[in-house]
């Protein structure tokens, strides 16, 4: 549905320029990186004051082939996609928005590159259309609700003139944006009947069927395993061959706090925290069949976070995990061979359990 | 019981580099199998895997299930009919469960692929694969030994008469490449050199496939690099006990894709998809062409039989998997 939402703006851009000019300003977003986490609540939040949103599409070739040969070759796969993003949108738009987003949380931070590709992205390419670069931080800064406040009025009045508008928005995208969260999020007894088999998320699967389903914990950034194109599709596979999912995006926080806990370091990246989280919790409660880690190459939190969780599965190996690094070189065949691999080593690890139940 | 009366299995495991047929038979012994190289050629060297088998066999063995397995897998399934298609770890697995049910450690070490399988209790329970580096696996080895001007058959026994090996860098290809040069211009002996070679490629192995696995014994090591004593014995060497090779060693995939073919033709009870011992003798070629239906531009890839089109691929959208869709590439 928004999908076709989106598309269908960006297909009328060019007949209506004029007309937009005077109506409504145009808000680039690109579909990379912190979008996935925060779209709901930027798109409410700039809809609600006026603003036509325009987001990038989902990763596809052309994109892809931008970004490599645009971005600084250190960066990871996921920075660099952000690159092509951006620069589809650049002449489709009056502003883009590249928060400078670095941390909600009183110790724990995100990706330093989050801070730093505004800057990056306008000093490598002068002609971009101005920028809306709000900065934010909890952990270094001590940024609170006074701070998110100043920052809605000051992008706010780049749209309206109208204070109460302004508010309005910002009460109104933060109420969305909780919505959302508590849409993601399952809750801990959710999680327990589902870890019981009592329920499936993925409709396709008949649960009527006496043998349970497959289950995988899908383990990686919202902005891989969200992105399809980048994680070569492998939600995808895994739906058609009927194996039930669940990600780590839609964990309990409180599970993963309580892993984390656990854990003789802070781990600082927030979002490192609910990957390792999951994995940690599902190697712990043996209630999936398999782990499948998806691994930006040259992520920093995600080299911690691998390797952390590569160590804890050798040391509880009852359930298996599969790391995949992705990056603009992985082959989709050698993804597809030790993803059929990894399931059938599954399916042949379940048939031998069952075995053993019936004749010990 | 005549041969015509009994059940075959015939596997086919077509990789980077070797093309291997096996055919078993219903107690999974392995009665001929064929290994020829691919030479960049898959559908050629499935036409010519398949000619070899009927030439060493004739044409009265009957195949009650096929399968196929390896890098060109699908294409081979396409090719010979196959009941099933599935990837190279899980058929190197079986086949070596086949041979012994003890074993805990896979190697097999190919043209371009290394890979290790970690088994407990007869189940595979974890694997690696080698990602983006191929030092260490036989096309290196191939390409030094023709550098050194040694037959690659030799390799390993030249191996096995140096008792001094140099101390070669096996992290990465190239590298180990400049340092066998260099230890070559400092008057090393070739075989003390080869030595060092066998111990780098065991050495980068074990850091790179096989990092983190725990390696119990029995463990059992295959494909086309197991036919080097040189590296066996380096193996062996580090591990500190005898490591297992196969007799049919350098077919294990192809063998496993034929017990494949068995377990499920055991399921499904029906008949075989199996064109016949006739596929040599058809026309077959695949061609290539850039859709540009959207931004991702995914490049199809057609493969006909006597100018009929029998399968087609590569669309992520999967438009052009229906092939009554029309080419845009005339026949």
């Amino acid at each position: 549905m928004k999908e076709k939402h989106f598309s269908e703006k960006i297909s009328s851009i060019g007949k209506t320029e004029n007309k937009r000019k005077k109506t409504a300003l145009r808000v680039g977003f690109p579909r990379s990186l912190l979008y996935y986490k925060f779209h709901v609540l930027w798109t409410v939040f700039f809809e609600t004051l006026g603003a036509e949103v325009i987001v990038s599409p989902p990763t596809n070739k052309e994109i892809k082939d931008v970004s490599v040969k645009s971005a600084p070759d250190e960066d990871c796969y996921s920075t660099k996609l952000y690159f092509g993003h951006v620069l589809y949108l650049k002449d489709k738009v009056d502003y883009l928005f590249i928060p400078r987003f670095s941390s909600d949380h009183k110790t724990d931070i995100s990706c330093p590159k989050f801070i730093g590709l505004a800057e990056v992205l306008r000093s490598m390419f002068p002609d971009l259309p101005p920028i809306l670069m709000p900065y934010y931080s909890k952990a270094k800064d001590g940024h609170g609700n006074i701070r998110l406040i100043r920052i809605a009025f000051s992008l706010g009045f780049k749209f309206t003139r109208n204070p109460f508008r302004i508010l309005h928005s910002f009460v109104k995208s933060f109420r969305r944006f909780k919505q959302y969260h508590d849409d993601l999020y399952i809750s801990e007894d959710e999680l327990r009947r589902w870890e019981r088999n009592e329920f499936v998320f993925n409709k396709t699967i008949s649960t009527t069927n006496k043998t349970n389903p497959f289950k995988i914990a899908l383990v990686g950034h919202s902005y891989v395993i969200n992105d399809s194109y980048s994680s070569l599709s492998i939600k995808e596979m895994l739906l058609a061959e009927k194996v039930e999912i669940i990600t780590s995006e839609q964990l309990p926080r409180s599970v993963i706090e309580h892993q984390m806990s656990k854990l003789d370091f802070n781990m600082y990246f927030r979002y490192e925290r609910e990957i390792l989280g999951t994995v940690m919790h599902f190697l712990e409660n043996e209630t999936v069949d398999g782990i499948l880690q998806l691994i930006v190459f040259s992520c920093g939190p995600d080299s911690i976070g691998g390797e952390m969780a590569s160590r804890f599965s050798r040391r509880k190996q009852n359930v298996p995990l599969l790391q995949l690094t992705l990056d603009e070189l992985t082959s989709e065949s050698g993804v597809t061979t030790r993803l059929e691999a990894f399931l059938d080593l599954i399916e042949r690890r379940k048939k031998l359990k069952e075995n053993e139940i019936i004749c010990p | 019981m005549t041969e015509a009366e009994e059940k075959y299995y015939l596997g086919v495991d077509v990789g980077s580099i070797s093309t291997n047929v096996a055919l078993i038979n219903e107690e999974r012994e392995v009665v001929k199998s064929v290994y020829i190289r691919t030479e960049g050629k898959p559908i050629q060297s499935v036409q010519k895997g398949i000619q070899l088998m009927r030439e060493k066999l004739g044409k009265h063995y009957e195949i009650a299930g096929a399968g196929a397995t390896g890098s060109a897998r699908r294409l081979t399934g396409v090719l010979i009919g196959a009941d099933i298609v599935r990837n190279e770890i899980t058929a190197h697995a079986l086949a070596s469960l086949n041979e012994r049910t003890d074993i805990q450690t896979i190697i097999e070490i190919g043209g371009q692929d290394s890979k290790i399988i970690i088994i407990r209790n007869g189940v595979a329970v974890d694997f690696a694969m080698n990602t983006v580096c191929a030092a260490g696996t036989g096309s290196f080895l191939d390409q030094q030994a023709r550098r050194l001007n040694v037959p690659i058959e030799e390799f390993g026994d030249c191996a096995l008469k140096s008792d001094n090996a140099v101390a070669i860098a096996g992290r990465c290809t190239v590298f180990a490449e400049s340092d066998m040069v260099h230890k070559q211009q400092l008057g090393h002996s070739t075989n003390d050199i080869i030595k060092g070679l066998s111990e780098a490629l065991v050495r980068n192995y074990l850091n790179n496939v096989g990092k983190g696995k725990e390696i119990l014994p029995p463990v059992m090591f295959q494909g086309g690099v197991a036919a080097n004593l040189g590296i066996k014995e380096s193996f062996e060497k580090t591990f500190g006990y005898k490591v297992i090779i196969p007799k049919n060693y350098d077919v294990m995939g192809a063998i496993g894709a034929a017990i494949l073919a068995q377990e499920t033709m055991r399921k499904i009870s029906g008949e075989s998809k199996f064109y016949g011992w006739d596929i040599p003798d058809q026309k077959f070629n695949s061609r290539g062409f850039e859709c540009d239906g959207c931004p991702n531009v995914c490049e199809i890839v057609e493969i006909r039989q006597n100018n009929e089109l029998i399968a087609r691929w590569g669309s992520r959208c999967g438009k052009w998997d229906d092939l009554e869709a029309e080419s845009p590439i005339k026949a």
